[in-house]
């Protein structure tokens, strides 16, 4: 029996799932298709992002690679899209930081209290899956690698989306279960055409902050803690270690508990913009077939 | 981010050049509460009468003013208390030129503090959010030469912590490339919602005119569009020296910074209110332009 997953979110009129201060709201305007008798109706819309939502991250999403790959996402092979895709299971993690969130994910410590907000931040790092862990989940699902097209993180976050702006230390969506570098380096010795995430991102959470967001600035022991912990991640950005070997990175890819520790049949293709330049980012709407 | 701290030029007043000051910013107190213009107007005779009261304060302030020494960032400190903050910022600004007013911006003197801060609302005036570098107004053909930001009230431990960077040193290791692509008219400047100009303006990031002894530039980093994608990694790699070059002052009260906002970009982190007071950070701030 075949069993299909929308793995997407929905792109609405609607904040998306984000800690953004840039404007990233589509807006609709209806059209005359075309003014050559008949009268069709057509869309338009303004202020489309291409990185909000389900969307996939490309070579050309980090400056230093612009011009390495593919000049747009369109000239991409299809068949990078497509394909048996293994769901790892890592919603344990979530575990690790549950108690700092109430049950609708919001934050609950006050942003004054610099004792709870370092306990907070050193948590943080327990969000890391490193090789060990990473193995341990791999052996479980017993899947043959060289067969499989990519991998999804399973996190358990799709479940807090929701289509509202939130402050990037204020909701637990933002706060993911990240990949150890040296999972990142592996991962890139597979020959995957991609890996998905249910999440914002696959970083250290703590690059959200970047140094200066109200809850440190009055913290000094944590601003610098910060500071710090950015400082040591600059230059070993996961995205850096998948992209420059183009492997793409699908985000806020919704997955279904259901799927966790499977091996599906894959698909997420962009639409076909062979605009050059346009290698950055590109809206999907991946779905996942379970057979059973 | 805090990378690293330098010492900006600064002048402290004596006790003789504070009391000298406030006798003459103190307005006569009235009935009702003289309007910006009667400040304005107010403020030039005032600069006027100073000059010889106070030479080697005016001889500070009026050297930014000069085209052919590095431009700059001036601190004043020990400024005096005064019960109408409006006339000192005012007659520091018209020792620089004329005192200037935007059309569509606001009055002479804007009063920098939190009203309300919303999640996902983009860093101004008037609210308390981290601001990116930037120049001020940089959606207008003509952007003011000089920026003066006057601290009334501002607790350090709160943060609010002024950023700066200068163009000069921000380009020492920026590529020619990108150099090149900063001075094509390819860069979008869109105008905040208070705005009630032009809604864009395209310019160059970076000009400079054939006897201009140094850079001009035009920033906003939270809102530039680009209209090519060689322009969008030149801006990158420009991001990425601020980063090195920028440093952070604590404006604390009675202190000003009077900026060339043609080759010197500010900013701010995040502020918090003072656990002690009901009192959010709060700077008065004016333009002023030379007198051609």
């Amino acid at each position: 029996m075949k069993k299909f997953f929308d793995l997407s979110h929905a792109i609405r009129e609607q904040p998306n799932c984000s800690f953004e201060v840039i404007n990233k709201l589509p807006e609709i305007r209806y059209l005359e298709g075309g003014a050559q008798g008949s009268f069709f109706i057509t869309t338009k819309i303004n202020n489309l992002f291409f990185n909000i939502s389900t969307h996939i991250d490309f070579p050309g999403h980090l400056p230093e690679l612009r011009g390495k790959f593919s000049d747009s996402v369109g000239a991409y092979a299809i068949e990078r899209f497509v394909g048996s895709v293994l769901v790892l299971d890592f919603s344990s993690k979530l575990q690790k930081i549950k108690s700092f969130f109430d049950d609708k994910g919001k934050f609950l410590v006050d942003l004054k209290d610099e004792e709870k907000m370092m306990l907070f931040l050193k948590a943080l790092e327990k969000l890391e899956i490193s090789t060990s862990e990473f193995n341990e989940v791999l052996k479980i699902c017993s899947a043959s690698l060289s067969s499989l097209k990519g991998i999804l993180l399973y996190t358990g976050l799709s479940a807090y989306w929701k289509y509202e702006i939130n402050d990037a230390w204020n909701f637990i969506y933002f706060f993911n279960p990240f990949l150890s570098s040296e999972v990142c380096e592996q991962i890139a010795c597979y020959n995957f055409s991609f890996i998905g995430v249910d999440t914002s991102q696959i970083e250290h959470p703590i690059v959200n902050y970047n140094g200066d967001e109200t809850p440190l600035v009055s913290n000094p022991k944590c601003r610098e803690f910060v500071i710090e912990k950015l400082n040591a991640i600059n230059g070993r950005l996961n995205h850096k270690i998948l992209l420059e070997k183009d492997i793409l990175i699908y985000e806020n890819v919704n997955i279904p508990p259901e799927v966790a520790n499977c091996v599906v049949d894959f698909s997420g293709v962009p639409l076909n913009f062979q605009i050059e330049g346009m290698n950055n980012n590109a809206l999907a709407r991946p779905y996942a077939v379970l057979v059973s | 981010m805090l990378n690293q701290l330098t010492r900006p030029k600064t002048y402290s007043l004596d006790e003789n050049e504070c009391t000298l000051l406030k006798e003459v910013c103190s307005i006569p107190q009235e009935e009702s509460i003289p309007t910006q213009e009667t400040i304005v107007n107010m403020s030039a005779p005032v600069a006027a009468s100073i000059l010889n009261l106070m030479p080697t304060l005016c001889n500070e302030i009026r050297s930014l003013n000069n085209d052919t020494v590095s431009p700059g960032l001036l601190i004043l400190k020990n400024l005096p208390s005064v019960a109408d903050p409006r006339l000192l910022i005012c007659t520091v600004g018209s020792l620089l030129g004329e005192v200037a007013k935007f059309s569509g911006e606001g009055d002479y003197v804007i009063e920098i503090r939190e009203r309300e801060t919303k999640a996902g609302q983009r860093p101004s005036f008037s609210n308390a959010r981290e601001f990116f570098l930037h120049t001020d107004l940089s959606y207008v053909n003509d952007p003011p030469r000089f920026l003066l930001m006057h601290s009334i009230f501002n607790d350090p431990n709160s943060g609010g912590f002024s950023i700066f960077c200068d163009i000069e040193e921000a380009l020492q290791n920026l590529s020619s490339n990108a150099v090149a692509e900063l001075q094509k008219d390819q860069f979008e400047f869109p105008a905040p919602p208070h705005y009630r100009g032009t809604s864009y303006v395209r310019y160059p990031i970076l000009a400079r005119e054939e006897d201009d002894a140094f850079w001009k530039v035009r920033f906003r980093r939270d809102n530039i569009h680009v209209l090519s994608n060689n322009g969008m990694g030149a801006l990158a790699e420009l991001v990425h020296e601020f980063r090195k070059k920028i440093f952070e002052v604590t404006l604390l009260p009675n202190t000003m910074a009077i900026i060339d906002n043609w080759s010197f970009l500010h900013g701010r982190t995040a502020f918090t209110k003072p656990g002690s007071t009901n009192q959010f950070r709060w700077l008065n701030r004016t333009y002023a332009n030379p007198v051609s």
